[in-house]
């Protein structure tokens, strides 16, 4: 539970600096910098339930037969080429529309790096 | 060395398409893609002849957008890149697996490289001794060194001066760096490929024939029942369409009596109905022929009937083609028609592999390999071809009745066609002369304001018309 926690805080930190980054000319840093300590309860949430519905149940249903490794190595690439295909078909469907492109690929690439920080060799268990 | 190649590579990339339409840059990154993977793996490139096809067809792509600019040569250039990276992954996979490994490598391979050196400790202890300390105290002098003579020559000579005032690095932002980064995402993706294990290794080692297995043989009842079953389904398959047949042959002897409407509706629901026969069909036959049962020597009647049921669903591929081009010579081509005579070559195709499944003992993954090669060929193919063109060119020179709204709302790629057409014809009534004028004016307009990037074939054209 401590390293869902933990990997929630920094999908945070990682989704708020992309979602901004990508979206900051249309906001002066300073202007902006109220909105985004605002943002970070929403990401985190958002975060937070995403890894624990998305990402866990892989855990959790193979941690018995498999290594935290292996569950890695065999379900990361459909998971990451599934989510991909989502994202575009989305992005596709909406016309290319710029908030929608920044959302998807911060939320991309969030999952991704939520999967390493979840899955790493010092974390025992989840 | 790769990271170099990299770095340069991402810039090129954020050169090519920050803020830029699609045209000529991406026929640059197809030649630089191919330059960089070449460098990068100058090993695996070495006697892989398939490879090297996958790249020349990926250049293709990269000329047809060129020259086209369309959403399909689009779609094939990216295809046929995904396909490039799997080769380099594993060149000897079904393409299937290829083009899993290879959208796996492009998105996330730097992740999945950055995991196992994580479960690496070596690798993260080695890491861990880049010593930045170091690397700054000499980037900074030199940066410092260099820039101070800059300025020093610049007061010495007018020219150099000049030169350095035109650098304009305005384009540098926060979203252009990381527009560049994400090129260089890119590049350390498909420079560095991964594969899909256990996908890869089991793909590796199906074969594509079938075994008869001695060691667990079903009992001679089953596979009598079985082959009776099989028996009487596939003779009444080919007494239905033997009969479908006939009244479809009554039919077309009164095509030429129908309307418009009659023939679109018997087309569109004769596609409608074989779809649903043949890929029902074919399953059965796959169902049927998944093992034992092809080495069953009572079952050669089952053969035969099965060819014969393929041999007539060809014949029928071929009357629905007939009622196809019945149609489209006299109202024209459409993408929907030509989508429909896709299907209906996708379709003798499908029966012809099915065929071969069958008469040669294969086994079901021997059909999805050699399917989605053919696929992926025709998808190439389709992309080097100038639909709107040609759509165009065939309505005016060939079909009775022309529609002219419908040929205006293409894409830019009949403009200039349309144009001459407007110009040479006198039985064209004035407003869709003047919205092919207008269609005109505004494609020149767009034309003029691409930059070098977003060029595309018809600016040479332009060009030299004036």
């Amino acid at each position: 539970m401590k390293t869902i926690f933990k990997t929630s805080i920094k999908s945070t930190a990682l989704a708020t600096f992309l979602m901004w980054g990508l979206n900051i000319n249309k906001w002066e840093l300073f202007e902006a910098f109220p909105f985004i300590l605002l943002t970070i309860i929403p990401i985190w949430l958002v975060c937070y339930a995403s890894i624990i519905t998305t990402i866990v149940p892989f855990y959790q249903f193979k941690k018995s037969r498999l290594t935290r490794e292996q569950i890695f190595k065999k379900y990361f690439p459909y998971y990451t080429i599934a989510c991909f295909a989502i994202c575009i078909t989305l992005i596709i469907y909406t016309n290319f529309e710029m908030f929608t492109i920044s959302f998807l690929t911060t939320a991309f690439f969030t999952a991704t790096q939520s999967w390493i920080w979840l899955f790493k060799k010092e974390n025992r268990t989840l | 060395m790769k990271n170099i190649l990299n770095i340069v590579s991402a810039i090129i990339f954020s050169t090519l398409f920050y803020k830029q339409s699609i045209g000529l840059n991406l026929l640059i990154f197809t030649f630089l893609t191919i330059l960089v993977l070449s460098i990068s793996d100058y090993e695996i490139l070495k006697n892989q002849k398939k490879t090297i096809i996958k790249m020349l067809l990926y250049l293709i792509t990269g000329v047809a957008v060129f020259l086209y600019s369309s959403s399909l040569a689009i779609t094939a250039n990216i295809f046929a890149l995904i396909t490039v990276v799997g080769s380099f992954s594993e060149n000897k996979a079904s393409i299937y697996i290829i083009w899993l490994n290879g959208t796996y490598s492009s998105i996330v391979s730097v992740f999945a490289k950055y995991f196992d050196n994580l479960q690496n400790e070596v690798v993260s202890v080695k890491k861990k001794k880049i010593n930045f300390i170091y690397w700054t105290k000499i980037i900074i002098p030199i940066v410092l060194i260099i820039i101070l003579f800059i300025n020093l020559y610049r007061s010495g000579n007018p020219m150099f001066d000049n030169l350095i005032s035109d650098i304009n690095l305005d384009f540098i932002n926060f979203k252009w760096m990381l527009f560049t980064g994400f090129g260089y995402y890119l590049f350390n993706n498909i420079t560095n490929p991964i594969k899909i294990e256990p996908a890869t290794q089991i793909d590796l080692k199906t074969a594509n024939d079938l075994y008869e297995d001695s060691s667990n043989k079903p009992s001679i009842k089953k596979l009598v029942q079985e082959n009776q079953l099989g028996l009487i389904l596939m003779s009444l398959l080919n007494v239905l369409i033997v009969i479908y047949l006939i009244t479809d042959f009554m039919y077309i002897t009164k095509i030429q009596q129908l309307t418009a409407v009659q023939l679109s509706q018997q087309v569109h629901s004769g596609i409608n109905s074989l779809i649903a026969s043949i890929v029902l069909a074919i399953f059965i036959i796959l169902y049927l022929f998944r093992g034992d049962l092809n080495f069953f020597n009572k079952s050669k009647l089952l053969k035969s009937l099965t060819f014969t049921w393929i041999f007539l669903n060809l014949i029928l591929s071929f009357i629905t083609t007939f009622k196809n081009y019945e149609y489209l010579s006299t109202f024209g081509l459409t993408y929907k028609r030509i989508g429909v005579l896709i299907y209906l070559t996708l379709t003798i195709i499908g029966l012809l592999t099915t065929f071969i499944k069958v008469y040669k003992i294969k086994n079901i993954w021997f059909i999805l390999r050699l399917n989605s090669k053919i696929a992926f060929l025709i998808l190439i193919t389709t992309a080097t071809i100038n639909w709107d063109n040609l759509i165009t060119y065939y309505n005016i020179n060939y079909a009775q009745k022309t529609d002219f709204e419908y040929l205006i709302n293409l894409s830019n790629n009949n403009t200039f066609l349309l144009k001459k057409l407007a110009e040479t014809n006198t039985t064209i009534n004035e407003k869709i002369k003047n919205d092919i004028f207008h269609k005109e004016k505004n494609y020149k307009f767009d034309l003029k304001n691409n930059s070098w990037k977003e060029m595309v074939f018809d600016n040479i054209k332009l060009n030299k018309q004036q």
